[in-house]
């Protein structure tokens, strides 16, 4: 897959972020990652330097437009550029409609849009510089389907499709790639609170056509596959990765 | 047959006072509906004005703060609303990097928290009536990133999520969700060689989408929910 990166996983410290910060630091790429859990992310750090690699760890809030920009920067000074950015930071707070107050509301918008916003917002500056960039970020098929999350997380991830367009179309010709992963069902400790019982997880299993729900490694190959030059054509796309499930059932 | 009758029916457009809005107003008073919108003037959390229109005179109904339920006292004497429409249109016209962290806010208030909150507060009205259509405009530019305002592109796909989802829960109410995802209307930029791209050789009118819009609304489009229609003069084909 080429020669080492510097690569800023945003949201690393659990779940899709983490898997991909392990398997990047296990390549010898240069890892800078954030996250808002201080403590996860410094476990974080330990865990991948008990198999002898180094990986940065940075405390960050991505509803915060100053730490993001700070973050940024940090990662520029360390070194020198930045090549990849996989923005996987977001919250679900699932409710039913009625259930959804303002605040909930905003907040989700807050992490979950306008945290990808600012992430944005503050290296397009860096790779423009460069010459070169590529952002991966991480959706959800629930802006495809409606489904899952809850009203305002579909609608916060749904806001990912038309930045990751409007970036695509004016940063295109600048050697600048933008496209998004769209999981639906990925194992992640999410996962083991929405389907519990071995009979929710069969029923689940049923609906998914390729019959298993989507790994941890499902997504970081994704991500890995957009991240690199294997898929340099394409360009302002949405990645479903759901095993089949949203048009074949 | 032809069911545009509108008579009885309570449509609420959020923005009542820009060209597409006034159209829309035009259209559905003709139709014989009687008309709620949003006074343009001040946009702030605390004092919405609701404006109220009935044949050919309009007045304001009072003002309401979208954190509590004043709105709902507000039209006590008018506790039905049938029809929404989410016409509410922030856009910065600017490059990613010089949106400012209050702009981007005061963008997603008007595009969403506004839309957001004025449903939570109307749909349980419409869930007792067990009918309704809302319908929210949106824009090919969550699509194609039209010209590259990341403000404007992430609230419009933001809106399209949020028609599927809301569709999903209102369904089994009559509630019936949908979108329009409209076209350039001309503006100053617009030039005559834009048209290329359009097979229909024309730029949107607000016609075109206040008629889409009454479409939508009507029992003829009452199989249709959860969809984003596309009034583009063609120039999308996905
Ligand atoms: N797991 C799934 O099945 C699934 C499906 C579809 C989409 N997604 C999306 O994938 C992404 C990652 O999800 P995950 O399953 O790995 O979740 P996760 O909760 O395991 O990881 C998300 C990480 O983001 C961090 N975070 C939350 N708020 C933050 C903030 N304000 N600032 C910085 N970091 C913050 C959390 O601390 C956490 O470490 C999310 O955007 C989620 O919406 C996940």
């Amino acid at each position: 897959m080429g020669k080492q990166k510097t690569v800023l996983v945003i949201g690393g410290a659990a779940g899709i972020g983490k898997d991909v910060v392990i398997n990047r630091a296990n390549k010898g790429d240069q890892v800078v990652f954030t996250d808002l859990n201080n403590k996860a992310g410094n476990a974080l750090v330990e865990e991948i330097a008990s198999s002898g690699k180094n990986v940065t760890f940075l405390q960050h809030d991505v509803s915060s437009w100053e730490n993001t920009k700070e973050i940024v920067e940090k990662t520029v000074n360390k070194y020198g550029k930045i090549d990849i950015l996989i923005h996987s930071a977001g919250i679900t707070i699932q409710k039913p409609f009625d259930e959804i107050t303002y605040d909930t509301w905003k907040k989700t918008f807050s992490v979950n849009l306008t945290g990808l916003f600012y992430a944005v917002k503050a290296i397009i500056p860096e790779m423009l510089e460069n010459k070169r960039g590529n952002i991966v970020i991480i959706g959800s098929g629930s802006a495809i389907t409606g489904t899952g999350g809850g009203v305002h997380y579909a609608a916060s991830k749904g806001g990912a499709f038309g930045l990751m367009r409007a970036i695509a179309k004016k940063y295109s010709h600048f050697g600048i790639r933008i496209n998004i992963v769209a999981p639906r069902v990925i194992e992640t400790e999410m996962l083991n609170q929405l389907y519990p019982t071995e009979s929710s997880r069969e029923k689940l299993l049923s609906k998914i056509p390729v019959n298993k729900i989507g790994t941890l490694s499902d997504t970081t190959n994704a991500i890995n596959f957009l991240a690199s030059e294997e898929s340099d054509y394409i360009q302002g796309q949405v990645l479903l990765l759901d095993g089949g499930r949203t048009y074949l059932t | 047959m032809l069911q545009l009758d509108l008579r009885d029916k309570v449509v609420f457009v959020f923005d009542g006072e820009h060209a597409v809005g006034e159209e829309i107003i035009k259209l559905f008073s003709e139709a014989g509906a009687k008309v709620l919108f949003l006074g343009k003037s001040n946009l702030d959390e605390d004092s919405l004005v609701l404006k109220y229109k009935e044949d050919a005179s309009s007045f304001e109904v009072g003002s309401f703060n979208l954190k509590d339920n004043s709105f709902l006292k507000v039209i006590q004497d008018q506790i039905q609303v049938d029809i929404i429409i989410n016409n509410m249109e922030a856009m910065t016209g600017k490059d990613v990097m010089d949106i400012s962290p209050e702009e981007w806010e005061n963008g997603l208030f008007t595009n969403l928290h506004i839309p957001f909150q004025l449903l939570k507060m109307i749909l349980p009205l419409m869930k007792n009536q067990e009918e309704g259509a809302v319908i929210n405009i949106s824009s090919t530019s969550a699509i194609d990133g039209g010209d590259g305002d990341v403000l404007y592109a992430a609230s419009k796909s933001a809106l399209e999520s949020m028609n599927k989802a809301l569709s999903r829960e209102l369904g089994p109410y009559n509630i019936r969700v949908n979108g329009l995802s409209v076209g350039s209307i001309p503006n100053d930029k617009d030039v005559e060689s834009d048209l290329h791209s359009i097979p229909l050789n024309r730029f949107a009118t607000p016609t075109d989408i206040a008629n889409a819009a009454l479409f939508l609304s009507t029992p003829m489009a009452g199989y249709i929910s959860g969809q984003t229609i596309l009034v583009d003069g063609g120039k999308t084909l996905l």
